[in-house]
């Protein structure tokens, strides 16, 4: 019965589509690390020959490696914040009858679709009407609109993902809120706050839109980058730096979605 | 009833999920010791009243008292009694050990008494060596013993237990009703279970509660519920009851006389028996009170004729199904095999005839 | 409610405990609070200020609070500002479409022919996605420069003489990158919606002699629809706004509306400018969403 059905057979049309559509998806990517290890100033075929003189001259520049202090900084504030803001809002959602339940779910998953430009130039609106001087403070603040909806799409799965009974026996066996939550809730929604971490630290790392308007003189790495991409002869060493930027932040975010198990995935099942 | 022997003051508990009523106006007491059992199909809000005790919901109005002390502002962790949950709420990330032992940590046991505490609580669930065993290691009515001994470790006042054995098959579950009875007249605890099977809550209670759509309509013995319940639901709920429409005629001092017309009969049952009632009542018999003859029966002044439309042999026991009038409603007779062998081979289509003594009938008021 | 005559001479402590356990979603809105304080800092206030300010006028550093349609009325008449809002818009939708038509295949395959590892498959497809934009969209620029990898390569292999040079700086090169880098927004909805078919169904239907062709097209694809929409506004929306494409690979031809509001809070320096057309492209975004709902509710009625 199963063997006669077709979706049981495979389809090779459908299998070809598929691994040029898994092509299309990596290949232009990984130029990015191919060129890095081309010896010549400029980006073309054929290439000549190989060197790792790039990344050496990358650890030379003080700029990048002021900006990458200035990006790890910010990224892992603003993953605790949101992680820890997170796993609160998670927690009343799945958690309580709140009123306004759904309208209040959208408020905060808001930044996920709407271009990060109007966050952005709103928060400068704001940031400059209170004189407030822009550093890497008003960049983290603006990171944390964006990465609070991942938090709370990781972090929800998670708390609708375990009887709410659990809880309740702990506080039944004499634990207030306080030891409840350290003794109940947090072990059992570990890997979720693990997977929510990684994954807002990540986004706030690479994100470019927000930091460039909220931004002041500190450069976080994607602005260090932005500002080398007006200068051609600077390509190979942004190549260089983009090829371990991207390695670090794919290793982050697969270890991130496996630990996270579906939580990533159903996000947009909700929005 | 003195005010020390009473555990649980229930008065005027009611509560509102929005526009739905889960539980209204209970008000009843629990003994200090006893086996309580809440009876009722599932929706009639016994978890709802269960959680009201254990704290975990707010009353919407009146109040609840353990042991003397008013409950309305206590917080559950602070409230003397524990719960074995419906699912059993094991956490996951701990061990057996760990989970017995986990209301223990307010205790500052040194760590010699402490596994010595959760030693004993092992034996005594019957699950000794079971310590390093991980939650999802566990059967389910392992399962079901751990939550109870995580419980008890910390010897409440009162054990609130939400439909424990539900989850269990038959065999197991039966096994586990003698086991828990046992466990409280050795433990002295006061037991408070939630129940839908009427056979769970009698077999095991010294009193229970029927509840229906959130009401608690009756609070007795088992023997009391079986054989005077006071409504027709608390009847239909508990054992299997047959009704007879019937209509009060006259009142003669202490007798009052009844038709029964699907019977094409009368009766006379004592006044004091029928208070609460209006003219049409129904009459109910349980199947087991009824007695089954070939031939019209020469002593008790009233018999009933019948057709035989089914027979159903259970065993021990074997029940009949009976038409009294042609097309009318049929009677449920349940009678020993042994008696019912000895009326010989009768089968559907013959004539019988039916008595039973007249303190049998239960007088109900229709609802 | 009556108050018990005691809850007076109780203590504060007690009488906040008493009604936290009395109303439980005060207790969940308590839990909610500091992420919404934020949100609503960061996010609702900044809003407000900034529709209040597109009503102003920008004197020469300073702000007129005059309180006038001004901003509006040039952005809807002065044909710079139209321009770029309409091309936006339609080169979000080409976008958005390619996305939707090209990522649909791969959504049917993972939902129907997938049978096992579906979840590694997905996290591979959705990847990139979470990874750096900039750099993704500077890969772009890599491939489709004047001495890129197409150019380079094409000439390596003798093909062409001369740089093709409509690669970069063209509405082709801004549509490609944004189909690339915001696939898996599209993706991802569509394929929910597929995996949420029941194939027992399907089967069912198989048994009745139907062919596959007419399978699809009567079952799957209108089951699918609402995923469909859901990945179309998904994808549209922010593209829409986008600023790191147009200004990487799109050049002066391929500008789209977030380089005007960049340009009115940088070089041109009219704040006032910049909050109306942040604010008249939520509304035309709204719009235009209000438009593709009628005409699908359209499509769905005549279907019938
Ligand atoms: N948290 C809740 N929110 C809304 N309604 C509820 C809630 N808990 C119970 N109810 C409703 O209250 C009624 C009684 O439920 P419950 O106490 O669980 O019944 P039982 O345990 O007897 O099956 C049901 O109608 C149920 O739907
Ligand atoms: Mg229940």
């Amino acid at each position: 019965m199963t063997e006669r059905f077709e979706f049981h057979k495979p389809n090779r049309a459908l299998q070809l589509y598929a691994g040029l559509f898994m092509a299309m998806l990596y290949v232009p990517i990984l130029f990015i690390p191919l060129f890095s290890f081309s010896d010549g100033l400029y980006i073309r075929f054929p290439i000549e020959s190989f060197t790792l003189r790039w990344y050496a001259e990358l650890f030379e520049r003080t700029a990048v490696l002021r900006a990458l202090e200035n990006s790890v900084r910010v990224a892992v504030s603003v993953a605790i914040v949101s992680t820890v803001l997170g796993v609160f809002a998670a927690k009343a959602l799945a958690r309580y009858r709140i009123p306004g339940r759904g309208p209040i779910l959208g408020f905060i998953l808001l930044p996920l679709v709407v271009p990060p430009i109007i966050f952005g130039v709103a928060l400068l609106l704001l940031v400059s009407a209170l004189k407030i001087p822009l550093s890497l403070y008003t960049i983290a603040a603006g990171h944390i609109i964006i990465c609070l909806p991942f938090a709370i799409a990781t972090l929800l799965p998670r708390f609708e993902g375990y009887d709410a009974a659990m809880e309740e026996a702990a506080a039944d066996l004499g634990e207030n809120g306080w030891w409840v939550f350290w003794r109940v809730t947090v072990p059992i929604i570990l890997p979720g706050i693990v997977a929510s971490l990684l994954l807002t630290f990540t986004v706030s790392f690479d994100e470019f839109v927000m930091a460039f308007f909220l931004g002041g003189t500190d450069l976080t790495l994607p602005l260090y980058i932005w500002g080398q991409l007006r200068i051609p002869r600077a390509f190979p060493v942004v190549l260089a730096l983009g090829t371990l930027i991207l390695l670090f932040s794919f290793a982050l975010v697969f270890i991130g979605l496996r630990i996270g198990r579906r939580g990533a995935i159903k996000l947009v099942d909700r929005g | 009833m003195t005010q020390h022997d009473t555990m649980i003051s229930i008065r005027n508990v009611g509560k509102r999920f929005g526009p739905v009523v889960a539980v209204e106006d209970a008000c009843f007491d629990i003994r200090r010791g006893e086996f309580f059992s809440i009876l009722g199909a599932s929706g009639s809000g016994k978890t709802t009243l269960l959680r009201i005790l254990a704290g975990f919901e707010a009353a919407t109005s009146g109040a609840v008292f353990i042991d003397g002390a008013q409950m309305d502002a206590v917080p559950p962790h602070q409230r003397p009694v524990n719960m074995v949950f419906q699912n059993y709420a094991i956490f996951p990330h701990l061990n057996v050990r760990d989970n017995i032992g986990f209301g223990l940590r307010k205790l500052k046991l040194d760590r010699a008494e402490r596994q010595k505490r959760i030693g004993a609580m092992l034996d005594l669930i019957k699950l000794p060596g079971f310590g390093d065993r991980h939650a999802d290691q566990l059967s389910g009515g392992q399962r079901q013993r751990v939550a109870l001994a995580r419980a008890l470790i910390l010897r409440p006042k009162v054990l609130l237990l939400d439909e424990p054995l539900g989850a269990l098959d038959k065999q197991l579950r039966e096994q586990m009703q003698i086991e828990l009875r046992a466990l409280q007249r050795s433990v002295g605890i006061t037991f408070v279970l939630v129940t839908h099977d009427q056979e769970e809550a009698l077999t095991l209670s010294d009193r229970i509660a029927v509840m229906a759509d959130g009401r608690v309509l009756q609070v007795d013995t088992p023997a009391g519920l079986y054989e005077r319940p006071c409504s027709r639901r608390v009847a239909g709920f508990v054992g299997n009851m047959n009704f007879l429409p019937a209509r009060v005629l006259s009142q003669a001092g202490g007798a009052t006389s009844i038709d029964i017309p699907g019977c094409g009969t009368t009766c006379s049952i004592a006044t004091k028996r029928l208070e609460h009632c209006s003219s049409d009542i129904s009459l109910a018999i349980r199947p087991e009170r009824i007695t089954l003859h070939r031939s019209r029966p020469a002593a008790p002044a009233i018999a009933v004729a019948g057709v035989l439309r089914d027979r159903m042999y259970l065993g021990e026991r074997t029940h009949f199904q009976i038409e009294l009038e042609p097309g009318g409603a049929t009677v449920a007779v349940s009678s020993s095999t042994m008696k019912a062998e000895a009326l010989g081979t009768i089968g559907p289509g013959a004539q019988v005839w039916l008595s039973w003594p007249e303190d049998a009938l239960i007088p109900l008021g229709n609802e | 409610m009556e108050e018990s005559p005691s809850a007076a001479r109780m203590p504060l402590r007690n009488r906040l405990q008493g009604v936290l356990i009395r109303h439980e979603s005060l207790r969940g809105f308590l839990l909610l609070a500091p992420a919404l304080v934020i949100l609503g800092i960061t996010v609702a206030v900044p809003f407000l200020l900034m529709s209040a300010m597109s009503l102003w006028t920008q004197i020469g550093f300073d702000y007129a609070d005059d309180w006038s349609l001004r901003n509006y009325t040039a952005i809807l008449t002065e044909p710079l500002y139209t321009t770029l809002l309409l091309r936006s818009l339609t080169m979000a939708m080409v976008a958005t479409f390619v996305t939707v038509v090209l990522v649909y295949p791969m959504a049917y395959f993972l939902a129907f022919h997938v049978h096992s590892n579906k979840l590694i498959w997905l996290i591979i497809i959705t990847l990139p996605f979470w990874t750096s934009y900039l750099l993704r969209v500077f890969a772009w620029r890599v491939i489709l420069g004047y001495e890129g990898v197409i150019n380079s390569g094409l000439m390596e292999l003798g093909l062409i003489g001369e740089p093709l040079q409509f690669l970069l700086y063209s509405r082709v090169a801004v549509i490609i990158t944004l189909a690339h880098a915001w696939a898996a927004f599209a993706f991802l909805p569509i394929y929910v919606s597929l995996e949420k078919i029941d194939k027992s169904m399907l089967e069912a239907s198989a048994d009745l002699g139907e062919p596959p062709v007419m399978r699809f097209f009567r079952v799957i694809l209108p089951l699918s629809m609402p995923g469909v929409i859901a990945g179309t506004f998904l994808m549209f929306i922010p593209t829409v706004g986008d600023y790191v494409t147009p200004t990487l690979v799109g050049g002066p031809d391929a500008a789209m509306i977030g380089n005007l509001i960049q340009l009115q809070f940088g070089t041109i320096n009219n704040w006032p400018m910049g909050a109306a057309l942040a604010i008249t492209m939520i509304l035309s975004i709204t719009l235009v969403g209000l438009f593709f709902m009628a005409l699908m509710h359209g499509l769905r009625r005549w279907a019938r």
